[in-house]
């Protein structure tokens, strides 16, 4: 037995010797495509942008509303509240179901030279602020004979408890009035803008009887109308005049440097009208302005700028609310009519305009018969269409992203290795693309992608490109600028583009593509 | 001393051995007719490559990092078939007289638990499992005729032995068990064909994959939770005269059945691979987070399309092994010559001379020098040591040789018996 003892501790010894890893660890070299991207005209430009013709050219065509009329251009409904208070002249005695308070009340819209017999209200409520200073309980009814929803003239009955001693009850609420269609002819039906309304009030039927002495207070009621904004309105719209100076951003505050030439714009400017109302509109002026360079570029257009454009009144297909038969005003420009060109190669950042518009320049034509549907006004319409042939120089775009970070406490098996960026090149145009990681205060800390330039595809005789170029980008990627790289949350994109043979004018075909492929060579760890 | 501490902790890790494949002179029989009864622990363990180091694997199965130099030394053995074994096991058994009347009769129970794994590949398949594709750029990489299997199993076993007399006062001993199998884990993987093209420039990987993955009911659904069951036996003939001795034995002749939730599937897919597809390259916030790509989901929908549940029938290694032993000097030296065979297996047949000799009562010694099966010319030692109250160690390895050259051998293994007589 002495003999095994040395053995069993040798074996005892032995069997605490522990694995390094549950398994074993080893480095694999991998060769291998990870990411692939096509980008073509269609990726560059919704299709619902682009024309193709038959022969593969791409024209451009944006279509933007600038402008659109809102209601309080025209008339505004302000809100319109009535107090009455009332106190007894002397000795009173109120029975159950006494009638004390009946009070039509006619409110004028006051709406300048506005002159409205009927709308249809879209938004809004009347009010009812009543206090009862009576011991005994009291009715309010709110009428609107002229406001009816299917038919129904509006009335709304409020009960007030009966008010305790040298106190008062209260009541205060909103009536909601939308949908209700107003007669707006006043109680006589021979006014413009009126509005008529009773409020009645009297002592509960089920009451007590109550004495009032000099002084006491019968009647302590607020009433009108809030918020209103109507849906439709008929009547004479008056010869208002709306003057807007407006601004439009085109979204080109990125491109910080670079020039570009075009071929040709046509746009074409159309004014629709919706009020049933003649009308003129007038474009006093329309500007580009690149703030980068500081230059500001005026619309030269002689049939349009300071040009009166008389707009035909819209007529009403049917009973409110019905479709409207809109009228159009369009104008066309181009290169023989106006700088247009001129006007986009500024590379605007945004477009200023001021436009006037002015209602019945006639007067009164209709016999109070023009109308107004408070969602549809004015619209002005730019229709843009830019065949993409220009010429490019040195064109920068700059940008910056916020990247989701990646969890690397996952996975972290990917050591040192060179990542290449194959760009198969299709357009006719030189690309630099940079990818600058920023740190939390936006300051740069590391670069890809420097300073290597995709090169452009060869030109034929037609200066139509032919087949791609390849260039290819070598991108080291050591473990920690990987890291850093999937840690950061915000990345710059610098990319500068050119055209080759600057002032050459070249034209886009929609069978252009660049083809980009990442691929990595790189030690992958087996864990 | 470092390559024993392997040697001993591996036949400690593989919880010793059944001598399947190590030469051990122990004979099955309990030829002792003053024994009633022999209880014995043993246990082996080995591993064996024509290609593959001990340095290398056993690296590997200690989760050490492999370095470039553990793969150059096999690299340089790599041939364009490639194998290698491994095998663990233990065995407890009983052997007695049942007729105390008759000690020419013996009767054998035992319980084994056995695991076993063995592999034949190509070069580049071992190049790109350990190496990456980046070798192969602008080849490809040939990994067809691919096998690989392993699988676990407990074996109850139950035999009995007869010794008989032979004229020319020789005995003929003959010995036969069967084993009721029970399956605990297996997995076969059949290459049928498989190339990988690597682009020189990595823009693409073409891959043409055919190969069945066998598996058991990993989910142990059977209500015994068994993945599966079968029976084997055993085979014992010896011939012994005064001077001599002949031995044949077949080892191991059984299967075992997999339940019929194991799983078949099958791989016939050829695929051309050129990157993710960044749909929108400018919505970089979007696109980068391509850590949510399920790329097992997605390699498992478009080529995992032949997946089914059924029985599945395995072989397991049978040996065949048959020996000639002449005796010296008073029965005290032994000089021994054989040959054996693993079947079902990717093993060769393998060669094998012996010489033991007996000091005393209490200590004999032997060595064995062999070529073939897994590998190539090994050989080993014997020691075997009665201690008092007939209890007798026995320790070897038949491949002392590849283990002492640690770095380039590509072989190792040892057994360990322990036995007590009554």
């Amino acid at each position: 037995m002495k003999r095994l003892l040395p053995l069993l501790f040798i074996l005892l010894f032995l069997t605490t010797c522990k694995k390094e890893n549950d398994s074993a660890q080893w480095d694999v070299n991998i060769l291998a495509p990870l990411f692939k991207a096509t980008l073509g005209v269609n990726d560059l430009v919704p299709d619902s942008l682009t024309q193709v013709s038959p022969d593969g050219a791409v024209t451009l065509v944006l279509d933007s509303n600038i402008y659109s009329t809102p209601l309080d251009s025209v008339f505004e409904i302000h809100d319109t509240l009535q107090t009455a208070l009332f106190v007894s002249p002397g000795n009173l005695t109120l029975t159950p179901g006494f009638v004390f308070y009946s009070q039509p009340n006619e409110i004028d819209l006051n709406l300048n030279s506005v002159e409205l017999s009927e709308s249809i209200v879209k938004s809004g409520h009347a009010r009812l602020t009543a206090r009862n200073h009576l011991a005994t309980p009291v009715i309010y009814t709110f009428n609107i004979p002229k406001a009816t929803l299917n038919g129904v003239p509006f009335q709304k009955i409020q009960q007030l408890d009966a008010a305790p001693p040298g106190g008062y009850t209260e009541f205060s609420g909103l009536y909601d009035i939308s949908g209700y269609t107003i007669d707006l002819t006043g109680t006589n039906g021979t006014h413009y803008n009126h509005l008529s309304y009773t409020v009645v009030g009297q002592t509960s039927p089920t009451g007590v009887t109550v004495v009032l002495t000099v002084g006491d207070t019968i009647v302590d009621v607020t009433s009108g109308f809030e918020s209103i904004v109507p849906l439709y309105a008929k009547g004479y719209l008056g010869q208002g005049s709306v003057s807007v100076s407006g601004v439009n951003s085109m979204g080109t505050g990125k491109l910080l440097d670079g020039t570009i030439l075009l071929d040709s714009i046509t746009a074409i400017l159309t004014i629709k009208n919706s009020i049933g109302a003649d009308a003129q509109a007038i474009l006093s002026s329309m500007r580009s302005i690149n703030d980068r360079t500081g230059t500001t570029v005026n619309l030269a257009a002689p049939t349009l700028v300071n040009h009166v454009l008389n707009l035909n009144r819209a007529s009403e297909s049917g009973p409110p609310v019905s479709p409207v038969n809109a009228t159009y005003y369009s104008i066309r420009l181009d290169n023989s009519n106006s700088n247009i060109i001129a006007l986009v190669e500024n590379l605007p950042e945004r477009l200023e305009y001021d436009l006037n518009f002015n209602l019945n320049p006639l007067g009164n034509v209709s016999g109070h018969h023009d109308f107004l549907y408070t969602d549809d006004l004015f619209d002005a319409n730019l229709q843009v269409n830019f065949p993409l042939r220009f010429a490019a120089n040195q064109i920068l775009f700059v940008d910056t992203q916020e990247i989701a970070t990646i969890d690397q406490t996952a996975d972290d098996n990917i050591g040192d290795g060179t990542f290449t960026l194959i760009a198969d090149n299709g357009f006719p145009y030189r690309f630099e693309l940079q990818l600058i990681m920023l740190n939390a205060n936006n300051q740069a800390t590391d670069s890809l992608l420097v300073p290597d330039v995709i090169n452009p595809a060869m030109l034929d005789a037609n200066f139509r490109a032919n087949g791609k170029v390849r260039t290819i980008i070598p991108i080291p990627l050591s473990v920690e600028r990987r890291s850093a790289l999937l840690s950061t949350t915000r990345i710059a994109i610098r990319a500068r583009f050119d055209t080759g043979g600057y002032p050459h004018l070249l034209q886009v075909y929609s069978d252009y593509e660049l083809n980009l492929k990442l691929v990595g060579d790189f030690i992958y760890s087996i864990r | 001393m470092r390559h024993t501490s392997n040697f001993i902790f591996l036949i400690l890790y593989s919880v010793v051995a059944g001598a399947q494949t190590d030469l051990t002179m122990s004979g099955h029989f309990m030829k002792d007719t003053s024994q009633d009864v022999l209880l014995k622990l043993q246990g082996n363990y080995f591993f064996a490559s024509n290609v593959i180091t001990n340095k290398f694997a056993g690296d590997y199965f200690q989760g050490k990092f492999l370095t470039e130099d553990l793969k150059d030394n096999v690299s340089k053995n790599l041939s364009a078939q490639n194998i290698f074994a491994g095998e663990a096991g233990w065995e407890a058994s009983l052997t007695f007289h049942p007729d105390t009347g008759n000690n020419k009769v013996e009767a054998f129970i035992a319980y084994r638990s056995r695991s076993h794994s063995d592999a034949r590949f190509s070069a580049d398949f071992f190049n790109l499992f350990f190496r990456g594709n980046k070798m192969y750029g602008g080849k490809t990489a040939e990994l067809g005729d691919f096998f690989f299997q392993q699988y676990s199993y407990r074996q109850f076993v139950f035999g009995i032995g007869n010794q008989f007399a032979v004229p020319g006062n020789a005995k003929l001993y003959v010995g036969a068990d069967i084993a009721i199998n029970q399956g605990i884990k297996f997995l076969k993987v059949i290459g049928r064909s498989a190339s990988l093209y690597t682009d020189p420039g990595g823009e693409f990987i073409d891959a043409d994959l055919h190969a069945t993955i066998f598996t058991d009911d990993s989910a142990a659904q059977h209500p015994s939770r068994l993945d599966g069951s079968g029976y084997s036996g055993d085979v014992y003939i010896e011939y012994a005269t005064e001077k001599s001795n002949m031995n044949f034995s077949v080892e191991n002749f059984g299967s075992i059945h997999w339940n019929k939730w194991s799983t078949e599937v099958s791989l016939d897919s050829t695929f051309h691979f050129d990157g993710i597809d960044v749909r929108d390259i400018f919505d970089i916030g979007d696109s980068i987070q391509v850590k949510d790509v399920g790329l097992d989901s997605v390699f498992y929908k478009n080529y995992v399309q032949d997946k089914s549940e059924h029985r599945v029938n395995t072989q397991l290694p049978m040996k065949i092994s048959g020996s000639y032993t002449q005796f010296f000097h008073e029965n005290k030296l032994a000089a021994t010559i054989g040959i054996d065979v693993l079947l079902n297996t990717y093993s060769q047949m393998r060669y094998f001379a012996a010489m033991n000799y007996r000091f005393s009562r209490s200590n004999e010694a032997g060595i064995v020098v062999s070529t073939g099966g897994y590998t190539g010319f090994h050989a080993g030692i014997r020691l075997a040591h009665v201690f008092p109250w007939h209890l007798k160690a026995e320790l070897g390895s038949s491949y002392i040789y590849p283990m002492v050259t640690y770095e380039t051998g590509k072989s190792q293994g040892a057994y360990l018996s322990l036995s007590k007589s009554f």
